[in-house]
């Protein structure tokens, strides 16, 4: 079982910079914008992985940008990755086919403390592509769910149709064995769920505040809106974690783009307890 | 450690001993009107006579009385131009009918000797030691460069206009971190050079020099003139608890003031012989099939250098100059336990507007815990 | 009707002591929409207001040639109308079950008339709908930042 420190897999820089050759085995478009990509190794090599790590994902040419990895941890042998197009590299993966060739390394960062969590109740909420990253702790959880107490999942999305792993999500609001709720900021005609900001569904679910683990991620708003809220129904901030998402280009530390005050998302992050952060993420263009 | 003197006449013979061993020499020489540090085929090829004039956006050169051969500050060169070089090959890659090659770039094999490292650089090269071989990968490009290093190191006998390495605690006096340490010693009736070895290579070097042993009004002369270079010095900075000042002080309006000063030109942190930020850059070859990616010099004053998702995080010149300040003098302690700053007054010369760091943290402290 | 086992899903009736609770039980009832029934409809009179127990809640806006908007969602414990406590007394919204929900119904106007009367009550329940109300524009000004969209 890989821990959640930062697997670096080799002694130089060098090394750790050179990407490992995938293949794109599946495609599968979860809304206009977004597709999730199956990569296999050329190789065959498997690749654990922390629930909230991340790759770097290169396109032959174009560049490189980090990309968490949005599968079960327990299959190795392919990684599932949830891109949306923002930018000149994400548009290059979006439109990437099944038999393209691409280069991958990693797994970086400190992930999700899904151990640490063990024995308490676990509040994962996600805003937007937030799901991604926290798909992996949803599996995770579910694989050994005797270990947990009460298991709880808020998803607030743009619409109906920007929902991610629609299916995914039936199963997981059929399950018994968890709460799961979603919320969308606009509706459709087809929708006859919940439409309203996330924090709105906290009152849904049930979690003991004395003994919960909240795992956060989507866009900083978002978060810092869901931590408030989740502190003041009890929860202590050193049992909040959150995302933080800057800017990489070398992913081990060196480059120094990924800084966030004195941590580097890449190393000491991106997953960080809010006590920790807490004052930072206030401070307009830190 | 040995201690030797040797006379300006035979000062040629260190070259030579540098380069029977197979060293590229590097050291200061003029070059576009400035002193830089690039390789030296001789004596002749220092700076013989002259010396720097420097203050906030100003540098000029200025003959001497004298024919020092060391007589003057740094230049904007720092030594991390060859220990962390501005371009680097990192890997190529191969495209075959779709199928991709990645392969690692060969690292150079380099031997250089340093000629003229003063304290602050030894400083600022022990702080990139951190930065490049400490926890977590190790960059084989700085340290090949690093291992096989030649250091004489150089007690400064002229304090720099915008010099502050007193306040830093780096200098003037060299202490450790060199083979070899040398003070010049120019009067009217003699030119030598005091050298003092620092470790077993600088020991067998110094034994194939010719020269006298340093007696004991040499090593007091040696101390005078340390002592002279650091009362000259032509800034201060107070450090008590200068990380806590600049953390406590995230939005004082003094970022908003230097931000109208400031230019974003980058020039501080090229200068800067501790900055290492770096990007990728990544070519392909005009038939499709070889892509390169190569390592380059960075700044964090880029509009482009905190980009997410196409927007940077840090936007306005304020942010910017404040991520490089509250880096350098602060959260640089909680990453490498130690400051980043060293005290050589490159940024405040090399600043086109002028802009002092020792200024800077002056009137946040002056006026600390002003909320607008 | 009994209310006690409402206060633990209700801010505004765990607010209230027992004797307001008392007076706030003996002007409601409980009430029944099936899936896609209409609550009330915009511009309609505000005389009542609503908890919901169970089921959800959509409030909506419509407009020519426009299917029906949902703009807020509301379920158990949920406040719905508070349009009702301020003048004109009219409904902004149209409020339709969104699936099979029960509510309890509180008459308004004996509310209202009750609060003119009684100042301590007054300050109660406006404190709670104004907490309310504060809470819904911050979830709404979180909406219209539509935090979700690609830049």
């Amino acid at each position: 079982m890989p821990s959640i420190a930062s697997s670096l897999l080799s002694e130089s820089t060098a090394e750790a910079l050179l990407p490992s050759a995938f293949r794109v085995i599946s495609r599968h478009s979860e809304t206009p914008d977004t597709v999730t990509l199956g990569l296999e190794s050329e190789d065959g090599k498997e690749v654990p992985f922390a629930p909230g790590q991340f790759m770097m994902f290169y396109v032959f040419g174009i560049g490189e940008v980090p990309i968490s990895i949005s599968s079960d941890p327990q299959s190795t042998g392919t990684l599932l990755h949830t891109v949306r197009s923002v930018g000149a590299v994400t548009k290059a993966v979006v439109d990437l086919q099944i038999g393209d060739r691409v280069g991958l390394r990693g797994p970086y960062g400190v992930g999700w403390p899904v151990a640490a969590a063990e024995g308490n109740d676990l509040l994962v909420a996600a805003g937007g592509i937030g799901l991604a990253p926290l798909r992996p702790v949803v599996f995770d959880v579910l694989a050994r769910r005797d270990r947990f107490g009460a298991v709880s999942v808020i998803y607030g999305a743009r619409s109906p149709a920007d929902l991610l792993f629609v299916e995914e999500l039936h199963t997981w609001r059929s399950r018994f064995d968890m709460e799961f709720e979603v919320t969308v900021d606009r509706s459709d005609e087809t929708w006859h769920g919940d439409v309203g900001v996330v924090t709105g569904l906290l009152p849904r679910v049930s979690f003991d505040p004395t003994r919960t683990v909240a795992m956060l991620c989507g866009p900083e708003i978002m978060m810092k809106v869901v931590a408030n809220e989740v502190t003041k129904r009890g929860v202590a901030p050193e049992n909040i974690y959150v995302s933080v998402e800057r800017n990489m280009k070398c992913a081990i530390g060196f480059c120094g783009h990924c800084q966030f005050g004195a941590d580097f998302m890449c190393r000491n992050g991106p997953v960080l307890p809010y006590s920790r952060l807490g004052d930072r993420l206030r401070v307009p263009e830190l | 450690m040995s201690q030797v003197v040797v006379d300006r006449s035979d000062i040629g013979v260190l070259f030579d001993v540098l380069v029977s061993d197979g060293y590229t020499i590097v050291g200061p020489t003029v070059q576009d009107r400035a002193i830089v540090y690039d390789a030296l085929d001789g004596v002749d090829d220092l700076p013989i006579g002259w010396t720097d004039e420097q203050d906030g956006g100003k540098y000029r050169l200025l003959p001497r009385e004298d024919e020092a051969l060391f007589g003057y500050a740094v230049g904007q060169h720092s030594w991390k131009k060859l220990l962390f070089p501005p371009r680097v090959t990192l890997l190529e890659v191969k495209r075959t009918n779709g199928s991709l090659e990645f392969v690692q770039s060969e690292v150079p094999e380099v031997r250089y000797a340093f000629l003229g490292v003063r304290a602050c650089e030894l400083a600022a090269i022990a702080i990139q030691d951190r930065v490049f071989l400490g926890s977590g990968p190790v960059d084989r490009t700085y340290q090949t460069a690093r291992r096989d290093v030649f250091t004489i190191a150089l007690n400064c006998m002229v304090a720099g206009g915008t010099c502050f390495c007193v306040s830093m605690e780096t200098g003037p006096r060299c202490t450790s971190g060199y083979d070899l340490v040398l003070t010049e010693i120019i009067d009217s009736d003699r030119h030598e050079f005091v050298f003092e070895a620092g470790t077993e290579a600088g020991e067998i070097v110094l034994s194939r020099l010719q020269g006298r042993a340093a007696s004991g009004s040499d090593l007091a002369r040696v101390d005078q003139i340390v002592e002279e270079t650091a009362s000259n010095m032509g800034r201060s900075m107070e450090t008590a608890g200068i990380k806590e000042l600049l953390l406590a002080n995230l939005e004082h309006p003094r970022w908003d003031e230097v931000a109208e000063r400031c230019l974003a030109c980058t020039n501080c942190t090229l200068v800067c012989p501790t900055c290492f930020c770096s990007t990728t850059e990544d070519t392909v070859t005009l038939d499709g099939n070889l892509a390169t990616r190569s390592r380059r010099w960075d700044s964090c004053f880029t509009m482009d250098f905190s980009s997410l998702h196409g927007v940077p995080v840090r936007s306005s010149t304020r942010s910017r100059y404040r991520q490089w300040m509250t880096h350098k003098l602060a959260t640089w302690f909680d990453q490498f336990g130690s400051s980043g700053c060293v005290g050589c007054g490159r940024c405040i010369t090399w600043c086109p507007v002028g802009i002092d760091i020792t200024a800077e943290v002056a009137a946040i402290r002056a006026s600390e815990g002003v909320v607008l | 009707m009994n209310l006690q086992s409402m206060r633990e899903s209700s801010e505004l009736l765990t607010r209230l002591s027992n004797t307001e609770l008392e007076f706030f039980e003996s002007v409601s009832r409980e009430t029944h929409l099936a899936n896609g029934q209409i609550l009330f409809e915009e511009g309609g009179p505000a005389d009542s207001f609503f908890i919901v127990s169970k089921g959800k809640i959509g409030l909506e806006m419509t407009s020519p040639g426009m299917a029906a908007m949902v703009i807020q969602t509301l379920g158990p414990g949920d406040l719905v109308g508070v349009s009702c406590f301020f003048p004109p007394h009219r409904w902004n919204w149209r409020a339709r079950a969104m699936e099979d929900t029960d509510l309890i119904v509180f008459d308004a106007v004996e509310v209202r008339r009750m609060c003119d009367v009684n100042r301590d009550l007054a300050l109660e329940v406006l404190g709670v709908v104004a907490e309310e109300v504060v809470r819904r524009l911050h979830g709404t000004r979180i909406q219209l930042l539509d935090l979700y969209r690609s830049t």
